[in-house]
């Protein structure tokens, strides 16, 4: 039971950490991708929406990480060894998105100065969505044993589909989200520019989960049998978030956009984690292999009186800086 | 070099890299409040600039000390599978909280550097306090895990398998009190001292305004009160260090021989051939009165444990030596600041304090980085003291030289941007308003 809970709680946190800091990478992958394109007022816009919350949403993964190795220090263990390559990527990718957001903020106000720690910024927030997806389709695609532990293989297509989707995914995101600051701000060339820029990423995105489904279905993972029996209607709740979030924006109900992509791409996420219960690492670790209950106990009661603090300490910095003006 | 080795220096650098900041952001938003408290209450335009500069300040040294914490958090895993896949669940907890106070700064900070026009100004310092609070909160449990490894407690082991795990007990051992007021009164010198020796470098440079005078007498302030208590403290850590980690004390003093009224010394550089250490300036009886309060106690050798079990004993001797000598800089730095303000002596006017005080900058960082090289290697070849080696505890991937190599490229240039985007916030002009003498 105190496992399942806190299993459920790494799922959480994983899913905030894509719903939230998904966005902020998919903003630093627009600035990249539309680098000669982007307008001074849409640049402004990007860095002026993640200046206040990419740290706190950053913290979702330290979060996930942490409960990772305290209640399941086994299959932490296990995941870091065979996750080597992409998670160096991810961290490498983690350093200089927030050095080179803040280098850029605060750094002279040269032209050259800008132009290097932005696409510092850009390339960064690519590669950490990109590692992170790539592991993602490698642990979809299942671990096989070795002598030194479970490993796992990254050149199939799984990993080269996660990768891009999870990119896919983030763009999406902060361009939903970036139309909404477009409208809070009253500036109809946001909107209209970023609304176009979510409808074409969450098609690329929308084909590419296509593809990941078919990969998946081809193999036989434990995970697409957790999907087709378990996790189903989560996906079906996706795949409507994702045209609930299509049609808002057309009908310039721009919040209830937000929160149907928000439920798309986190329904998606904590499906994952339901259609893999009760593994972390399928098919070689579960949460059979856990903590002993006294340290389980002591984190949940730690996440609960936690939870006291830090939620209406979240909902104060969004109510501050994402609320939309009334009109 | 061997992979190990390459994951300790990795785990050193990156480590060394990240106390720094880390100490700036347990204090800087303690002189934040100061200076922003002192703005609101006296409507005063030179404290509000000074804390509107170094609200910019701490936005870059915070992002950048985030950012090399969660290089920390992976590595734990990265390098040390075998540690967090043995031990992880028996020092969660301090992490799980550690995750919550972290969260709550993160929020906060968001809030405070991105709110000065949309809170009333004392809504807006409140929303300072959490950062400070949980700034040293977080030094707090951090440090637990520390103290952990240093005397492990809180669980049995039977069969190879971890047992009996009791979460708060394992927090609450006993090199918790001393090893967490150690660093937090640390945290808060450095950033005191590094502050006042910026400031103090630019007046020596001829900018001898109320804007640098304030800013260096508010660094000093914070170091100096402070730094007679860290003396105390440090002499409660000794004293747990000599009752729980008797070889790692003897290292620190050059120590080979088991013995009564045994000698502190000054100095000296230990040889592990002979099993000396000469060149040392010994005080006869001092350690066994300063370890065990009692000049005639017998204090634990090198020799108490075979060679493969001590640690390399000039390295923690030498730390040892260079963190007295800084922290004794620091203590006299501290006593002319007194000594001036008592005597009501301007602080810009003394070309010679300036001077020291510039010097206790680096000293105070000097202290810390010595400090941890202490502890750290003080335990070796314990990776949990007494009960797993570093060696089991590493990784087995491959490549973990170039990922150090990288590493070093990557921190370098972090250093080399930080500094540089700081020293373009120091040198834009101020507001008019503030520039008065």
């Amino acid at each position: 039971m105190a496992a399942d809970l806190a299993y459920a709680a790494v799922w959480t946190a994983v899913t905030l950490y894509a719903v939230l800091g998904g966005a902020d990478f998919g903003a630093g992958i627009w600035d990249l991708v539309t680098w000669t394109r982007l307008k001074p007022s849409e640049r402004a816009s990007l860095f002026g929406a993640i200046g206040p919350v990419w740290e706190a949403n950053h913290v979702w993964l330290i979060f996930a990480i942490v409960l990772t190795f305290s209640a399941f220090p086994a299959a932490f263990a296990a995941l870091t060894t065979a996750l080597w390559v992409p998670l160096l990527v991810a961290l490498t990718g983690i350093v200089f998105r927030g050095a080179a957001f803040v280098f850029r903020a605060y750094g002279a106000e040269s032209a050259g100065h800008e132009h290097r720690w932005s696409v510092t910024f850009g390339v960064a927030s690519a590669a950490t969505p990109l590692a992170f997806g790539a592991a993602a389709g490698a642990i979809a695609a299942g671990a096989t044993n070795s002598s030194s532990g479970p490993v796992l293989e990254f050149a199939r297509p799984l990993p080269v589909i996660g990768a891009l989707l999870a990119a896919a995914v983030c763009a999406y995101l902060a361009a939903v989200y970036l139309t909404r600051e477009g409208a809070a701000q009253g500036s109809e060339p946001l909107v209209s520019a970023w609304r176009r820029r979510a409808l074409g990423a969450g098609v690329v995105a929308g084909g590419l989960a296509v593809l990941g489904v078919v990969a998946m279905a081809a193999g036989d993972s434990a995970l697409s049998s957790g999907f087709r029996d378990r996790a189903w209607p989560l996906v079906i709740v996706s795949a409507a978030g994702a045209a609930t979030s299509f049609a808002a924006l057309r009908l310039r109900r721009f919040t209830l956009a937000a929160g149907a992509a928000a439920a798309a791409v986190g329904s998606i996420t904590a499906g994952w984690g339901v259609a893999q219960y009760p593994y972390l690492l399928p098919p070689v670790l579960s949460t059979a292999d856990r903590a002993p209950d006294a340290v389980l106990r002591a984190l949940l009661a730690a996440t609960a009186i936690g939870a006291v603090v830090l939620v209406p300490s979240l909902a104060f910095l969004f109510r501050l800086f994402k609320s939309m003006p009334r009109t | 070099m061997t992979d190990l080795l390459a994951a300790r220096v990795q785990m050193a650098v990156t480590l060394g890299f990240h106390i720094v900041l880390a100490c700036l952001g347990v204090g800087m938003p303690v002189l934040l409040l100061a200076a922003e408290g002192l703005a609101i209450r006296r409507g005063d335009a030179t404290w509000r600039a000074l804390a509107r500069r170094w609200s910019k300040a701490f936005a870059v040294l915070f992002a950048v000390g985030a950012v090399s914490g969660t290089v920390l958090s992976f590595e734990l895993g990265l390098l040390w599978p075998g540690f967090m896949g043995r031990y992880g669940a028996v020092i969660g907890l301090p992490f799980a909280l550690e995750g919550f106070a972290f969260f709550i700064e993160a929020i906060f900070v968001g809030i405070y550097l991105y709110g000065w026009d949309r809170l009333s100004p004392w809504a807006h310092w409140w929303c300072g306090v959490p950062i400070a609070v949980s700034g040293a909160a977080s030094a707090w449990f951090v440090v637990t895990v520390n103290a952990w490894m240093n005397v492990p407690g809180g669980f049995r082991e039977e069969g190879g398998l971890v047992v009996d795990v009791d979460p708060l007990g394992a927090m609450l051992g006993p090199a918790t009190g001393v090893q967490t007021t150690h660093m937090i009164l640390a945290a808060y010198i450095v950033t005191g001292f590094l502050v006042a020796a910026v400031y103090a470098v630019k007046i020596l440079a001829g900018r001898g305004g109320a804007y640098h005078r304030r800013a260096m007498t508010l660094g000093l302030v914070l170091g100096a009160v402070l730094v007679p208590f860290q003396f105390l403290s440090g002499d409660r850590a000794a004293k747990v260090v000599a009752a729980t980690q008797p070889v790692k004390l003897a290292a620190m003093e050059g120590q080979f021989r088991t013995e009564t009224r045994a000698p502190l010394r000054i100095g000296g550089l230990p040889d592990e051939e002979t099993e000396t250490t000469p060149f040392a300036v010994e005080i006869p009886g001092a350690l066994s009165w300063l370890a065990h309060g009692d000049a005639g106690a017998r204090v634990a050798g090198l020799d108490s444990v075979p060679r493969e079990l001590r640690p390399p004993v000039a390295i923690v001797h030498v730390a040892f030596q260079l963190m007295l000598l800084a922290g004794g800089t620091l203590l006299a730095v501290a006593a002319w600041f007194a000594a001036r303000l008592a005597r009501r002596r301007p602080l810009g006017s003394s070309r010679r304090f300036l001077r020291a005080v510039v010097v206790a900058g680096p000293a105070s960082v000097l202290a810390l980085e010595a400090g941890w090289v202490v502890t750290e290697v003080g335990r070796q070849p314990w990776i949990v003291q007494g009960v797993m080696l570093t060696r089991d505890a590493a990784t087995t991937s491959q490549g973990v030289v170039w990922v150090l190599v990288a590493t070093l490229g990557i921190y370098t240039l972090l250093a080399v941007a930080t500094v540089s985007v700081l020293r373009h916030l120091e040198a834009m002009p101020l507001p008019e308003d503030a520039r008065g003498g």
